[in-house]
């Protein structure tokens, strides 16, 4: 058995608004072990970013966490900013979906490279460069373009560029956030394979936040099913998609629209406020099963596999 | 057989490039965004037409330029029999009520400042077609109809208010109101979330069915298009590579890039290996698209036929570089970035700089702009100088000629008595001797200055006289001596040996591997589209069928 990376109890986010509190993580947990894949799915507004935002310490100020979160037993949520500062970027690196608003539009890819690697470490100009030179020829860009901008590049090489530097301190945890999304299937095909490839070179681990059950089950070991700030159910990948347990899940994945699809199936109704979610189960409104109870009652966080989980009253009768 | 509702015939829309007025002068020909190049298809009434491809490749400006929001820059466009390519826009108004479109982003699509039901009800107005409280009814039947119900309720709902589903159940709806025959839909679920794309799916299908609409779905995802396309157009940078019936192009996809696209798309489905063959890179910039088929730097399959030019050597250049020890090697041999260049249909390597190198011509010249201006300023002081001694001549003159006046009584005889003061002369030089003498010393000065200005003009092209003759001395011997020759043949050997190493369909185009003077040139054989041709039940533009 592999070393847990990344470890989340009941992990809750609450962002204060005028409106009142948004419960945007709301007891949520998970094992992400070393050198895995865990897959965060939903649909937007169900809490992926904010999971992926607790774990990176990037929460606005003002926002209540609770529960734990634990990277290699650290708490995540109660470390000193100084020791957060010191994890992300090195321990901990982040891939957003934009890598645009992450660079300076005024600093060549070289400056941003260099400054990366100053920052957390004390190495010579000389050594720096030659490790960015390494980490862009490994995402396919000629040493020709370092002194380039942002802007001088396509889409697809910006996100290598984010990656290359993500990983350029050879992280254990990276978190992608949407990191595909902005671009067309072959260019997300090739960044994922470069996921792929760091991670057995480097037995990095991946929080993979994404809304594409076609790339979870690709790349994913096992996959936490967000619906309104919760993990509805919680496995590995071949059991959540071969055999999913909670009412939602089956709908997510009926409704995909693939090569292979022969009908079109939606989810009735739309996914609640957060700040006002449903009592009783948070998917009752929405949900062909529900019942009383469902309406009233929060269903409990039960393992009806070894290591899938699920959050339903009747899990059981949809083994 | 019915007439088609829309033909379009070899469409092209070229966009220019703003060049800043610097970059004028250097870039000779205007560039060009090849957005749509020669597209053309028909379409029958009633026909869900997919227009599917990578951004960028063209498929919004197709859609557009169909419309007529954009103006083409060639190619015919006829809509129900009418040939709308160069109608005027007040001709066209009528038309328009007949075409519409629904856009990506149905957030961006609505008036945050109109209520859902007042954007609807909108083109009525606008087309006046109805008076306000006709318009109001007509646009609450049609927001019940899209799905927009209670329909009085939403009618006063602002865009921000309701879910984006919704909101593209509003753009739908605004677009029906008009009774329109065809729609071009610009992705129109690629905003929305996975568990509603199926549900505005199904009310387009709908509405067309009840209505006989014709649709050409824009769409970057061959899944949607595979479940509502009748026909499917693939583009790749500007061009259509394979059109033909969508359920016979998903069970056989012929063209190699359709090939690609539809292998890339992630399967739901653990069980599944992740098996792909992806191509490399990505679509290359449609301002200098590549030669021949488009597709040919990425094709997985590409033949030595298929318009390999002196920018896919470049290419492989920089692929190469990404090897350290190789990088080293290929600079050694071949020097650096700036002794490439390419003309027509080859890559031209400058070997060896056989006179002066560049550097030594430089320094030269610097020293040269040097020396003549340092001779320049030595000058510039030899003209001052001379001035100067000008109005010490003058002085001194002056001061003689008054002493001169004094000895020789001249003052006395010209004074009688102290009380008034009348300069009774001028004692030294009249004013007008020493004008004439100062205009002299300034002319004297000035022609000097010339002639020393000349002399420095004449140092200065002594020196580039001197760089160019032993330019060209070091040329000769460079010739006579066999280090041109030397020098060319090793570049020679280096790029043949490059070429041996490459991929077959690229070293397979090269015609051959000559040496001009100092310069190595790899000819390319001339390349052209593939063009597009019938292949059993559709069109396919690869040289393979
Ligand atoms: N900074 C914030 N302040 C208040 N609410 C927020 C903030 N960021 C996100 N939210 C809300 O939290 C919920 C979850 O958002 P997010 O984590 O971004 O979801 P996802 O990434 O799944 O789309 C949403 O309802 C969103 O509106
Ligand atoms: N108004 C414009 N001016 C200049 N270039 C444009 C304009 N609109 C689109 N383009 C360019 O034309 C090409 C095709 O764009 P587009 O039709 O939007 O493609 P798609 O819809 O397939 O993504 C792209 O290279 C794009 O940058
Ligand atoms: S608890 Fe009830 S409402 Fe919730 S998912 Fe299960 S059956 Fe549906
Ligand atoms: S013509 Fe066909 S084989 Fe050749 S590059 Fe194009 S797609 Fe590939
Ligand atoms: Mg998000
Ligand atoms: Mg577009």
């Amino acid at each position: 058995m592999s070393d847990t990376v990344l470890e989340a109890r009941n992990l809750r986010v609450l962002y204060r608004t005028k409106r009142g509190p948004v419960h945007a993580v709301d007891g949520v947990s998970f094992d992400l072990r070393a050198g895995e894949t865990l897959g965060v799915v939903g649909e937007t507004g169900s809490g992926k970013s904010t999971l992926g935002k607790a774990v990176l310490g990037i929460l606005p100020p003002g926002t209540t966490k609770e529960g734990e979160l634990l990277f290699e037993r650290k708490n995540l949520l109660t470390l000193p900013d100084g020791q957060l500062r010191r994890l992300r970027g090195k321990e901990i690196a982040l891939i957003f979906q934009d890598p645009m608003t992450r660079l300076d539009p005024l600093m060549t890819i070289e400056d941003h490279f260099l400054e990366t690697i100053r920052a957390h470490e004390s190495v010579s100009a000389e050594e720096a460069r030659e490790r960015t030179r390494a980490a862009l020829a490994s995402m396919g860009i000629p040493e020709s373009r370092l002194k380039n901008y942002p802007h001088e590049f396509s889409g697809g090489m910006r996100q290598r560029i984010m990656i290359a530097m993500g990983v350029v301190m050879r992280p254990k945890l990276l978190v992608a956030d949407e990191p595909t999304t902005s671009l067309d299937v072959i260019v997300e095909g090739q960044i994922l394979e470069i996921l792929e490839d760091l991670k057995r070179a480097y037995g990095m681990s991946l929080l993979l936040i994404t809304h594409n059950l076609g790339i979870v089950a690709e790349v994913c070991d096992t996959v936490g099913v967000m619906y309104a700030g919760l993990f509805v159910e919680y496995g590995p990948v071949r059991d959540v998609f071969k055999r999913p347990i909670h009412p939602y899940t089956r709908g997510l994945l009926a409704s995909i629209i693939h090569l292979d699809s022969s009908e079109l199936v939606s989810i009735d109704g739309l996914p609640p406020d957060l700040v006002t979610p449903p009592a009783g189960c948070r998917f009752h409104p929405r949900c062909p099963y529900v019942q009383d109870v469902c309406r009233t009652t929060a269903p409990e966080w039960v393992e009806y596999r070894p290591g899938h989980f699920a959050l339903c009253h009747f899990g059981r009768d949809f083994l | 057989m019915t007439e088609p509702i829309l033909e379009v015939e070899g469409l092209v829309k070229y966009f220019p490039v703003k060049i800043p007025a610097a970059q004028r002068l250097v870039v000779r020909q205007p560039l060009v965004v090849h957005a749509v190049e020669g597209v053309s298809f028909s379409l029958k009434p009633g026909e869900i037409f997919g227009v599917v491809g990578e951004s960028g490749c063209g498929k919004t400006t197709l859609g557009r330029t169909i419309l007529r929001l954009v103006e083409p820059s060639d190619g015919r466009i006829v809509f129900d029999g009418v040939d709308i390519t160069h109608m005027k826009e007040s001709e066209l108004r009528p038309i328009r009520r007949s075409m519409q479109i629904i856009f990506q982003d149905p957030h961006a699509a609505l008036n945050p400042a109109m209520t859902i039901g007042e954007s609807i009800a909108d083109p009525l107005l606008i087309h006046e077609l109805a008076t306000e409280p006709e318009a109001k009814v007509r646009a609450l039947e049609i927001m019940t109809e899209v799905g927009l119900s209670p329909a009085e309720q939403l009618y006063t709902k602002y865009p921000a208010d309701v879910s984006g589903g919704q909101k593209q159940r509003a753009v739908i709806a605004r677009a029906m109101i008009l009774r329109p025959k065809l729609i071009v839909a610009d992705e129109p679920v690629a905003m929305l979330d996975m568990s509603i794309r199926a549900k505005i799916l199904e009310l387009m299908l709908e509405l067309k069915e009840k209505y006989g609409l014709t649709y050409i779905f824009i769409t970057h995802d061959l899944a949607t298009a595979k479940f509502i396309c009748d026909r499917i157009a693939i583009m790749y940078l500007g061009r259509i590579v394979e059109v033909g019936d969508s359920s016979e192009i998903y069970r056989e996809p012929k063209h190699p890039y359709t090939q690609a696209l539809l292998g890339a798309i992630p399967v739901p489905d653990p069980d599944r290996p992740r098996m792909k063959t992806l191509p490399k890179g990505e679509v290359p910039d449609a301002i200098r698209p590549p030669a021949g088929c488009r597709f040919h730097p990425r094709c997985p399959v590409s033949t030595a036929a298929c318009g390999w030019e002196p920018a896919d050597f470049l290419d492989l250049l920089d692929l190469r570089a990404l090897d350290d020890g190789v990088r080293v090697r290929d600079e050694e041999a071949l020097g650096s970035g700036d002794r490439f260049t390419t003309q027509g249909g080859a890559s031209r390597i400058r070997a060896l700089d056989p006179g002066m190198t560049a550097r030594e011509k430089r320094s030269l010249l610097v020293l040269t702009a040097l020396g003549s201006l340092a001779v320049g300023l030595l000058n510039a002081l030899a003209g001052v100088g001379t001035f100067g001694l000008g109005i010490l001549v003058i002085l001194v003159f002056d001061l003689i000629a008054r002493r001169e006046s004094v000895r020789t009584d001249l003052v006395d005889r010209g004074t009688h008595g102290d009380t008034l003061r009348i300069r009774a002369l001028d004692p030294g030089m009249t004013a007008r001797e020493k004008r004439s003498l100062l205009a002299l010393s300034v002319l004297g000065a000035l022609a000097i200055g010339t002639l020393q200005a000349v002399m420095g003009v004449g140092t200065f092209a002594a020196g580039v006289l001197v760089i160019v003759v032993f330019d060209a001395i070091a040329r000769r011997e460079s010739v006579r001596t066999g280090l041109v020759n030397r020098a060319t043949s090793r570049v020679r050997t280096y790029v043949a040996g490059i070429l041996d190493a490459a991929p077959q369909p690229l070293a397979g185009a090269v015609k051959r591997i000559t040496i001009s003077g100092s310069e190595v040139l790899v000819e390319f054989a001339p390349s052209t589209d593939p063009g597009l041709r019938k292949v059993d039940d559709r069109d396919v533009r690869c040289v393979l069928y």
